[in-house]
């Protein structure tokens, strides 16, 4: 799924990041990278809010659109 | 000694350097947002070393290869201006995204100390961080320090003085990647040609950073042609590998220096806040009703509309009397224009105690009398009795924007933005325009794309700024005494909303015409909510007083002189307005502005049309030179009238003169008045500001055309409109409806074109499908290992 679908609060796993160089080079300077954990914390019309290692980054849904997800493999938790 | 102060946006810089520097030095000219370089001079340590010591605040960076052009300005100053030494400034509570940008300075041969910022917030949350073993992990000093409080701060100083001596050659993280060799093999050449940070260049060319690659063509031209011939799985683009290196290293090496407190996997305060303030229904009323609030406390007249709904009175004498009201006639008014009153009546007091004092002397009716409180008090008293509810306003913009308030409405106002060409993020330099358009203009710099900076700069002037407000209010309480009994505030707020909406309405025609393309992606980062700083919003305010009352000081006092000296002067010497010098040249240029106000249908009658359409048309050009002067100028005209059209309200004070002389409009004009000095061209220092910005010659005169074309067509329309007896009004009718019909088409048009690419990206991502699938399997099970 992507990260303007994924269910708020939960941790997830960034699989591929879909965007244009710059703005991928962006994202990954601000930690948002495939292996990445990062939590949608809130939503607004597909616009999202993710925590991404301990900061708070905001996303247009275009941009959070591409950047592909899935839950975070459980370790017998 | 010169000292780089770097590190991410938001992590302490500027609070850091306020506090090495303290008030002795020069402090940028502008608050906010850094989009340039400050500096400043450290005179802590003057026992320990006679030497000098500068530090340089830059704009803050998440990373080495820049984003936006603000960006640009610190990865140039820390590479090519070779600073002593670089305090990097690292937010201890966000460690490992701070680092990153860590591991890419410690690439350059420059000293490097790391300053952990923020530690009692860590401390706060029950973690904790080894200083000392994440100094042996960084290979540089590590020093604990909180900027706010000022604790660690003359310790990081004095090891600073002690580092910055001696040599450091770079080091990188990367060197145990398979492109290693890469680099080695780049940085020999640069050695060899003779280039600083060989180190730091290599690691960039390897990453592709076009920057570098446009600096050493031959280099990069190499470069690709031998990879091509490699095969390492990377496809040639190291770019996301060598990040992906630098989150590994910190994971495995610098990470283990953080003992985490366990803590329960709740929702943080903050997250509850997002949850609410950019809630999808809830999060754009909430905004409206705060800036509604923020509006009516400033300018009301009638605090709650209490007055004009419920006939609430205040009846008490003494109450009455505290309020600086009427008892038994009005409500309560709000702190601003309390406020507003207080100031006006001790400065109305003191201008007739030195009318008083001149008279006792023997100067009554003389040109000494007549320049000191006609001219030069009366115009400044108009343009500082508005002190109390600009820096009022400024008070709670910047409690909004300390709180972190103001950074979720750039995100709740993105997805509206962008339906005409703008991202959310421009919503922030835009703004500031409502304090002032300079450094509103200046900080367009942090935009990333070029379109979106011009845009943004070309609206700036529509978004009002403090200096205007005098304008607003003057006219909202001559409304409110007279048209539009009580509603105050409800004038200000018209104006601007109406600022707003033909921005709006000029964003989406300019990106559909002139400025087209879509706007960049929104990406960034929000602060954790907090209480405001009191002593940071005290500087702030004190800062933006110490602003306002130099230029009254300066531009505007020099300014009066000049429209005093012009209207009580003319042939005939020292004389009456009418015949000045001023009135000739007034009544010439009123012509302008027939079409806009100065007809005369804007005015209560002919006689007073012939006396005054003049004076507003001079105010409104002497605007041009500072936005406060259009009061000015007003109130040394109105003091400087004596009889005839003002029945007797010559006796009253100057005050009433003034409100006297303004009354004469109708409230079509008022409007048309206010929407030409709002949209006009703004003043001087903006215009300055936008043609440094703009760089370029034909951008400035494009603006500029566009300034004046907005103005003269919104004031025409809203004047004609509201004198719907007259030929004119079918006129201004169709300036409407070709507007409407104009948006409408560009609408259809890119719906249509919408269409179009959704149709074509579905087609090619349905060709794309199995292709893509694959490729996700490939990244899952590498991301399992």
């Amino acid at each position: 799924m992507s990260l303007d679908t994924a269910p708020q609060g939960e941790s997830m796993l960034v699989i591929r990041v879909a965007a244009d160089g710059k703005t991928r080079r962006h994202l990954e300077n601000l930690g948002i990278m495939s292996g990445a954990e990062v939590t949608p914390v809130a939503r607004n019309d597909g616009n999202t809010i993710v925590r991404v290692h301990d900061s708070r980054i905001a996303l247009n849904r275009e941009t959070a659109n591409g950047i592909l997800v899935r839950k975070m493999p459980n370790f017998g938790n | 000694m010169k000292i780089a102060l770097i590190g991410n946006p938001n992590c302490g810089k500027t609070t850091l350097f306020n506090r090495l520097t303290g008030s002795t030095a020069h402090v940028g000219n502008w608050p906010g947002v850094t989009v340039e370089k400050r500096e400043g001079c450290y005179r802590g340590l003057k026992k320990q070393s006679a030497e000098r010591i500068d530090i340089v605040d830059l704009p803050g960076i998440y990373s080495l290869s820049p984003y936006t052009p603000e960006e640009i300005v610190s990865r140039n100053y820390m590479i090519d201006e070779t600073p002593d030494l670089v305090i990097n400034i690292v937010d201890a509570t966000n460690l490992e995204r701070n680092l990153y940008l860590t591991t890419q300075i410690l690439e350059a041969d420059l000293p490097v100390i790391v300053a952990l910022n923020m530690m009692d917030a860590v401390k706060r949350n029950g973690d904790v961080i080894d200083a000392e073993l994440l100094q042996t992990a960084l290979g540089v000093p590590v020093m604990p320090v909180s900027a706010l409080k000022g604790t660690g701060v003359k310790e990081l100083m004095l090891r600073a003085l002690e580092v910055g001596k001696t040599a450091r050659k770079g080091a990188s993280v990367l060197d145990g990647e398979s492109f290693y060799p890469f680099v080695e093999r780049i940085k020999e050449t640069l050695v060899g040609a003779g280039i600083t940070n060989p180190l730091f260049h290599a690691v960039k060319l390897v990453e592709g950073d076009s920057e570098e690659c446009a600096m050493f063509p031959n280099i990069a031209s190499a470069f690709d042609a031998a990879k091509a011939h490699i095969d390492d799985g990377y496809d040639g683009d190291y770019e996301a590998c060598v990040a992906d290196a630098r989150y590994r290293y910190i994971a495995e090496h610098y990470s283990p220096c953080i003992k985490r407190a366990v803590r329960e996997k709740r929702p943080s305060r903050s997250d509850k806040a997002d949850k609410i303030l950019t809630h999808r229904i809830f999060a754009i009323p909430i905004f409206i009703v705060i800036m509604f609030a923020v509006f009516h406390i400033t300018f009301s007249e009638d605090i709650l509309f209490l007055n004009s709904w419920y006939g609430v009175t205040v009846d008490n004498e003494l109450f009455a009397k505290c309020l600086l009201i009427e008892a038994g006639e009005s409500g309560v008014p709000s702190l601003g224009v309390w406020l507003q009153s207080l100031l006006g009546w001790g400065t109305g007091s003191l201008i007739d105690a030195t009318a008083a004092g001149l008279a006792r002397a023997g100067y009554e009716g003389t040109w000494v009398s007549g320049f000191l409180c006609d001219g030069l008090l009366s115009g400044l008293d108009s343009v500082l009795s508005f002190i109390p509810q600009v820096m009022l306003l400024y008070l709670f913009l910047s409690i909004m924007e300390d709180t972190g308030y103001m950074a979720r409405v750039a995100f709740i106002l993105d997805r509206a933005c962008r339906r005409f060409g703008l991202s959310g993020r421009a919503f922030m330099p835009l703004l500031m325009c409502f304090g002032c358009a300079v450094p509103g203009i200046i900080a367009t710099k942090a935009l990333e794309s070029d379109k979106e900076r011009r845009l943004a700069i070309m609206l700036s002037p529509f978004f009002s700024c403090g200096a205007k407000l005098p304008i607003w209010a003057t006219f909202a309480s001559v409304m409110a005494n007279t048209y539009w009994s009580g509603y105050g505030d409800l004038v200000v707020f018209i104006i601007y909303f109406m600022g707003i909406a033909v921005a709006v309405l000029s964003a989406f025609l300019l990106n559909s015409t002139l400025l087209k393309g879509d706007p960049p992606p929104f990406i960034m980062e929000l602060p954790s909510y907090h209480a405001p700083q009191f002593k940071s919003t005290v500087l702030h305010l004190w800062d933006k007083l110490k602003h306002f009352l130099t230029r009254a000081g300066t531009v505007i006092a020099a300014s009066i002189i000049v429209i005093w000296f012009l209207s009580s002067f003319g042939k005939g010497g020292y004389c009456d307005i009418d015949v000045s010098i001023l009135g000739y040249i007034g009544r010439g240029l009123q012509y302008l502005f027939y079409p806009i106000f100065a007809a005369p249908n804007g005015f209560t009658s002919n006689a007073a049309q012939a006396a005054y359409a003049w004076r507003f048309a001079v105010a409104a050009i002497t605007g041009l030179i500072a936005k406060e002067m259009v009061v000015a100028t007003l109130g040394t005209m109105a003091g400087l009238d004596g009889d005839a059209i003002l029945d007797g309200s010559a006796d009253a004070g100057d005050q009433a003169a003034f409100e006297a002389m303004l009354g004469t409009m109708t409230p079509a004009a008022m409007f048309a008045y206010m929407a030409f000095n709002l949209f006009c061209v703004p003043c001087m220092a903006a215009v300055g500001a936008a043609i440094g910005e703009l760089n370029s010659p034909k951008k400035s005169a494009v603006a500029i055309g566009f300034w004046l074309i907005t103005a003269y067509v919104v004031s025409f329309t809203v004047f004609w409109l509201g004198n719907f007896n007259t030929y004119m009004f079918p006129l201004s009718i169709c300036v409407v409806v070709a507007l409407v019909a104009l948006t409408a088409f560009l609408i259809t048009r890119r719906v249509l074109n919408d269409k179009k690419t959704k149709a074509a990206l579905q087609a090619a991502q349905t060709a794309a499908t199995v292709d893509g699938s694959d490729e996700n399997e490939k990244d899952f099970t590498e991301a399992d290992k």
